[in-house]
């Protein structure tokens, strides 16, 4: 079951102090959870109770308990308040958000936790609760609803019913009535509905005693125990029974080790007195792996899934908090999904960024402990969900395999890919946070925002399209952000007038990209090339279309161009008139449908000769539509096929082996641009640059990656450099030919 | 390869004119001055369906769609921009309009001749205005011209083939004793770059020598598509203009022909 978070409802506050409200994590009979984000950018659960109960004064008591209780403990399992009101109109109390399930969830889910994990998870409430106790309280709710897990370790929730712990009897029957459901919960979990609360109590509590820390230690043995077999420690019934069973009979501690057996038996002795204490729970440092695989996947999908929410995407982030990947799960490919799954990328804990950003990086395991200091991050914003997802995603793949062998970069220096200064052991890992923006503009540029806000992101990478890249020029170049482009290809991107100051574009303009058309028609022999410039794909066309009538003029070869309106669906009559006009050379600038359409008119005509066409008709689509009037087709691109080139078989090996399949075109270009950013980050040594810093160094920097020299304008962002790669169709598929050599200058 | 020589900064300098002015071009590539409407360009990347425009585009009032050449030619009057539209001091040029009839069609040779009207434009007017010479100073020759399309088709293929004549023909004749060469063209269509107030446009530069007033001087068409309506400010400097007041002129007269295209289409933008 997963948590979702609603849009926010007209009648329902935006703002409390210090607090924006995002979205709505759930209701209940007294109020409403929210999910807020602080003005330091942490998200936050914020609980705001419906005026009918602020206006009785034991509940506003009680609700003022709660707020104190939370803001004594301070832990590092415990979530700190961000914020509270006990006195306005609406009584509200905000504490740091976990996004993770609770242990109740996780055991329902994935079934009893491994011993290893719950001895860790008992040292970590053991700790959790000794700072309540020094506080002077008694949690007294201690139950597997009211423990969170986050990939660094649980943390103890709802101060709700916490109580001095000096002289204050057991409130039995308020607790009772709503068990499982408690209306004044922080609500974060929802699910606790099979073990209810009474099993949990401690027979001192459920007989009306004294109730003093003992009480706790005795729920915390019923809470390991159910996470060690899977059950209730004294089985499912009415409260009656269960608090009857609670008092009289011995807790279900069956199946587990006698180690096991012993430490909690003691936890869970009748009489306060003979209970062991917290300290019995030795707390050792736990594992960033102290959770089993399926609850850490568990955690992942609960991140995922609701990070994945536009109203959250709409709002500041913190680098630290974010999820590397915000599309909604289900969307995903299954080799996405399993990475997903398997690493525990998308986690969020309050608080505990540090371990969460740890967890979701080979090598960085307990061995190899990096401290938030030293994780330094970079952002990619990517169409990982539109029209130009295959583009987005194999950069992302690219971007992540990247980092991912960066980070576990040993003083080895064993490395399967080409990358920078392999041998040195980094002085800092790289954290890699992926946006999806859908290629759209207004989507594009919120992107931009958010990573502009996030002081942790220090260069980013995308975004795909030319149109996403002109929606961003100017947020990256306010913010000073490096912005790594690695598909725009349009020549306004970085021209004088409108450059920014923090674009680097990473592949030759489609100018560039088109510039081999002459030499390519002279060597055919073509005596008139026909031109299409399909406005469809815009500056692309324009590009294209100019740089080869440009290129013609002072040779043997005549040009005949036509532009067609955008979405030009007949190409016939088009095709008769540049065949009269003596054509028998083709270039076509447009996209892959009207190329396709293009493509069928000329073999129906008879033509087959030279037909060439830009990387915008690289498409599958091209293929599928063209069918049989694709074959010889020849493209020109900024990019290679990795798999095709000899050089880049550690890379392609690297990379299969990493996804299941072999890289998708720019995947390798994105990889090189990540190492491009790294090797401007490695420059600065153990210091974090800061952003202006960074994109004056890359611009002025030389990188030669796996694809290709990077070199850039200084002053424009421009790419210097010369890297285009020609493909033709062949059998169905795109063949990789090769580089196309540098026009000679002069 | 390499057959014209062209090295790639000059390239890049040649093909980034055709969005602004390379003013460090070193001479490697034609100077083209600065588009006076100096629009943003824009386009979508390799394969992008069309950028999806920012708000509703112009949907003309049907019921004030001309469909005949009377009213089209009517329409066409009131929307070409008037001498003082283009500043204070442009006076009509004799003769001020020309055959309603015809149209100007580059032909094989690039050169530009009157030809009818095809059937499927309605009207298309050409109106002719001066700043006329003074202290010095040459004259500045600005001309207006509306057409008006029996449907959008008509307009949007229009607008390709002004694009298209620039790519065909980067020196034209426009009448015996005036060319102009190292055109470049740029279109736009709504929502791209600074186009967000018509359906598509056009700005396209070069340089203008007349043997009767001398030159290089700067040449701008602004072209936009309004509906079924293209409207168009042509400009030509003259000796001592700065390109300052030659921008301020297309902008005032083109802005307001824009406008008065969407009024009297009586769409609902």
């Amino acid at each position: 079951m997963t948590r979702a978070v609603e849009p926010l409802l007209p009648s329902d506050p935006s703002y409390l102090p210090g607090h924006r409200l995002l979205g709505r994590l759930g209701a209940g009979g007294m109020g409403v959870v929210y999910l807020g984000r602080t003005e330091s950018g942490a998200l936050a659960a914020v609980k705001v109770i419906q005026a009918e109960y602020a206006r009785e004064q034991a509940f506003r008591a009680r609700f003022r308990r709660e707020i104190e209780a939370a803001r004594s403990v301070t832990s590092r399992w415990s979530v700190p308040l961000t914020g509270a009101d006990a006195e306005a109109e609406r009584p509200w109390l905000a504490t740091a958000f976990v996004a993770g399930p609770s242990l109740a969830e996780a055991v329902a889910d994935c079934g009893p936790l491994p011993e290893r994990s719950v001895r860790a998870l008992g040292a970590m409430l053991a700790s959790a609760l000794t700072a309540v106790h020094t506080a002077g309280l008694v949690h007294r709710d201690v139950k597997p609803g009211n423990v969170l897990l986050a990939v660094d370790g649980p943390r103890l929730i709802d101060f709700g019913i916490a109580r001095a712990a000096d002289g204050n009897r057991a409130d039995v029957t308020g607790h009772v009535a709503d068990s499982g459901h408690d209306a004044d919960d922080t609500a974060l979990t929802a699910t606790d509905l099979v073990v209810g609360t009474p099993g949990f109590l401690a027979p001192e509590q459920a007989q009306g005693g004294e109730l003093g820390p003992p009480a706790d230690v005795f729920a915390l043995g019923g809470l390991l125990a159910y996470a060690a077999t899977g059950r209730p420690p004294f089985g499912t019934g009415t409260p009656d029974a269960l608090l009857y069973r609670t008092v009289h009979d011995e807790p279900d501690l069956d199946g587990i080790s006698a180690a096991l057996h012993t430490l909690l038996s003691g936890l869970l002795a009748k009489d306060p007195a003979d209970r062991s204490g917290l300290d019995a729970l030795v707390e050792d440092t736990p594992a960033d792996d102290w959770l089993p695989d399926a609850v850490v996947r568990l955690v992942a999908d609960r991140a995922a899934a609701l990070l994945a929410l536009p109203d959250i995407e709409q709002t500041q982030l913190d680098a630290s908090e974010l999820p590397t990947q915000d599309a909604p799960v289900a969307e995903r490919p299954p080799n996405r999904r399993k990475f997903l799954l398997i690493s525990g990328a998308a986690v969020l804990a309050a608080g505990g960024g540090v371990a969460a950003w740890a967890a979701s990086v080979p090598g960085s395991g307990p061995e190899d402990p990096v401290p938030e200091h030293d994780r330094w991050h970079i952002g990619l914003q990517a169409d990982l969900s539109g029209p130009h997802k295959a583009a987005g995603r194999a950069q992302e793949e690219g971007a992540r395999l990247a980092v991912e062998q960066f980070n576990s970069r040993k003083n080895s220096g064993k490395d399967s890919g080409k990358d920078s200064g392999s041998g040195r052991k980094a002085p800092f890992k790289v954290g890699l946070v992926v946006r999806d923006d859908g290629g759209e503009a207004t989507r594009a540029a919120r992107v931009a925002k958010d990573f502009s806000l996030a002081q942790d992101i220090l260069a980013v990478i995308g975004p795909t399209t030319d149109g996403t890249a002109r929606a961003v020029l100017k947020v990256y170049d306010e913010s000073y952000l490096a912005q790594v482009a690695v598909s725009p290809g349009a020549m306004d991107l970085t021209t004088p007038s409108l450059a920014s100051r923090s674009l680097l574009q990473a592949r030759p303009l489609d100018a560039h990209v088109a510039q081999p058309y002459a030499a390519l028609a002279a060597a055919a022999g073509v005596e008139v090339l026909g031109l299409v410039q399909d406005r469809t794909v815009g500056v692309l066309g324009w590009e294209t279309a100019a740089i080869t009538t440009s290129e013609l003029r002072g040779t043997k070869i005549a040009g005949y161009p036509r532009v067609v309106p955008a979405h030009t669906k007949e190409f016939g009559p088009v095709v008769a008139d540049m065949l009269d006009a003596g054509c028998d050379g083709f270039v076509f600038a447009g996209g892959p449908d009207a190329a396709a359409v293009f493509a069928r008119e000329l073999t129906a005509a008879g033509f087959g000769g030279l037909r060439l066409a830009p990387q915008s008709v690289l498409d599958p689509r091209f293929l599928k539509d063209a069918g049989e009037a694709a074959e010889g087709w020849q493209l020109t691109a900024s990019f290679l096929d990795p798999a095709a080139v000899p050089e880049l078989e550690p890379f392609t090996k690297a990379f299969t082996k990493r996804y299941g399949h072999p890289p998708g075109y720019q995947a390798a270009e994105a990889y090189d641009a990540v190492n491009l950013i790294i090797e401007g980050l490695l420059a600065t040594g153990r210091k974090r640059p800061g952003r202006e810093a960074l994109t004056r160094r890359l611009r002025k920097s030389t990188y030669k990656g796996l694809t290709k020299t990077h070199g850039f304008d200084p002053e424009v962002g421009s790419f210097t450099q010369w890297s285009v790669h020609r493909y033709e169709v062949a059998n169905g598929r795109f063949r990789y030919v090769g580089a196309v050599p540098p026009p000679s200058s002069g | 390869m390499g057959h014209r020589g062209l090295g790639r900064t000059a390239l890049l300098c040649a093909a980034a004119l055709l969005l602004t002015a390379c003013s460090d071009s070193g001479g490697d590539g034609p100077q083209a001055s600065k588009p006076p409407n100096s629009p943003a360009p824009s386009g979508s990347q390799a394969g992008d369906p069309p950028e999806p425009a920012p708000g509703s585009t112009f949907t003309p009032d049907p019921d004030r769609v001309p469909h005949t050449r009377a009213d089209a030619l009517r329409l066409a009057r009131k929307v070409a921009a008037s001498p003082d539209q283009y500043g204070p001091g442009y006076t009509e040029r004799s003769p001020y309009e020309s055959d309603p009839a015809r149209w100007a069609v580059l032909d094989e040779k690039c050169v530009w001749q009157r030809e009818p009207l095809p059937k499927d434009v309605l009207a298309s007017i050409t109106t002719y205005s001066e700043l006329p010479a003074a202290e010095g100073k040459g004259p500045v020759r600005v001309s207006s011209v509306v057409t008006v399309h029996r449907e959008v088709d008509g307009a949007d293929w229009e607008m390709a083939r002004t694009l298209e004549e620039a790519l065909r023909c980067p020196d034209q004749e426009l009448r015996a004793g005036e060319r102009i060469t190292g055109l470049f063209s740029e279109g736009m269509s709504f929502g791209q770059g600074t186009n967000a107030y018509a359906d598509d446009s056009i700005s396209e530069n070069g340089e203008y020598r007349s043997d009767q007033l001398g030159g290089p001087y700067p040449y701008n068409w602004s072209q936009a598509r309004i509906g079924p309506v293209t409207v168009a400010s042509v400009i030509k400097g003259g000796k001592g203009r700065s390109e300052q007041e030659l921008n301020q002129a297309v902008e005032q007269g083109f802005s307001s022909m824009v406008v008065r295209a969407e009024l009297e289409l009586g769409g609902d933008k």
